[in-house]
């Protein structure tokens, strides 16, 4: 059986960097995703309700939390999901399992395009003289350099 | 969800076809070809039993990134298209999670490769301000790239 746990406002149901092996499902309340909670970059990076999840990276990677979630409302239900009752959480909800595997077909997606864009941008830039440059290609140049530089701190 | 069964070198799609299905192996073994039929094949994975492979077919965008072969005679797989993929979930639910670790391999794998086109886009930059630019790095992408076609 999948266990119920409640969060009260203000309290922490995983937290950025940590292990984790488990994905969670909002049964009811709200919760905020934060980059550097409490820190000086803080981001809320999104509200979840009802119906939505976080954390499967963890249950399908054992990757560590990429974010923290934080209750916002009071009574704030969520349902903990790991690999022993996924298949009962599957059984219950299949639209989210559903939901799950596209966005992260969607996801994919995006992901291969950016780096065949980022192919043809890097070939290009190698067959043009450097005065027959054009501006847009520059600035293509320098986001790639920029996201290389970012990836590294 | 149709069932197929193919012979030893039979081929069950081919690298650069589109297609939107995805396949579960029943029985036997499949080869997955890189560049299968030319001087330069290679093997890159051997799968058999329980495992999936085209998935991303499913996402219809991207030509097949691979040859698959079947290594046995009487290799059966399963053909799964994308509005069949509930019922399929349904009826073996550890297949989901199997799918999911699959496209998130995918998704870590490919932003890999991206990030290093963009330390590739670095060194260049870097290299033009001292003038000499390697030229090494961009004959792959050019190859890479030159297999999606577009």
């Amino acid at each position: 059986m999948s266990e119920i746990r409640t969060f009260k406002p203000g309290e922490v149901i995983v937290r950025e960097g940590e292990p984790g092996d488990c994905m969670f499902s909002i049964q009811g309340g709200n919760v905020g995703v934060f980059r550097d909670y409490g820190g000086p970059g803080q981001k809320k990076l999104a509200e979840l309700v009802s119906g939505d999840y976080f954390g499967e990276m963890s249950l399908l990677d054992h990757a560590p939390r990429s974010a923290t979630v934080v209750a916002l409302q009071p009574n704030t239900f969520v349902e903990e999901i790991t690999e022993a009752n996924f298949n009962e959480f599957l059984e219950k909800s299949p639209e989210v399992v559903m939901n799950m595997t596209m966005q992260m077909c969607h996801h994919l997606r995006d992901t291969t395009r950016k780096y065949v864009e980022a192919c043809h941008t890097v070939v290009e830039d190698a067959d043009t003289p450097a005065p027959k440059k054009s501006e847009s290609l520059l600035a293509r140049i320098r986001s790639l350099r920029d996201n290389y530089l970012n990836s590294r701190k | 969800m149709k069932s197929l069964t193919f012979d030893q070198n039979q081929i069950i799609f081919k690298e650069g076809s589109f297609g939107s299905t995805m396949y579960d192996i029943v029985s036997g073994r499949v080869g997955v070809f890189s560049k299968y039929g030319t001087t330069e094949q290679t093997r890159v994975a051997e799968l058999s039993a329980g495992e999936l492979f085209g998935e991303m077919g499913m996402i219809e965008v991207y030509p097949r990134s691979a040859t698959v072969v079947a290594l046995e005679d009487g290799t059966q797989v399963s053909e799964i298209t994308e509005s069949e993929l509930s019922h399929y979930f349904k009826d073996k639910p550890e297949k989901a999670i199997k799918l999911m670790r699959t496209l998130s391999r995918r998704i870590r794998e490919t932003n890999e490769k991206y990030l290093n086109v963009c330390k590739t886009a670095y060194e260049r930059y870097e290299a033009e301000k001292s003038g000499s630019v390697p030229n090494e790095e961009i004959e792959m992408i050019r190859r890479e790239y030159s297999q999606f076609n577009i």
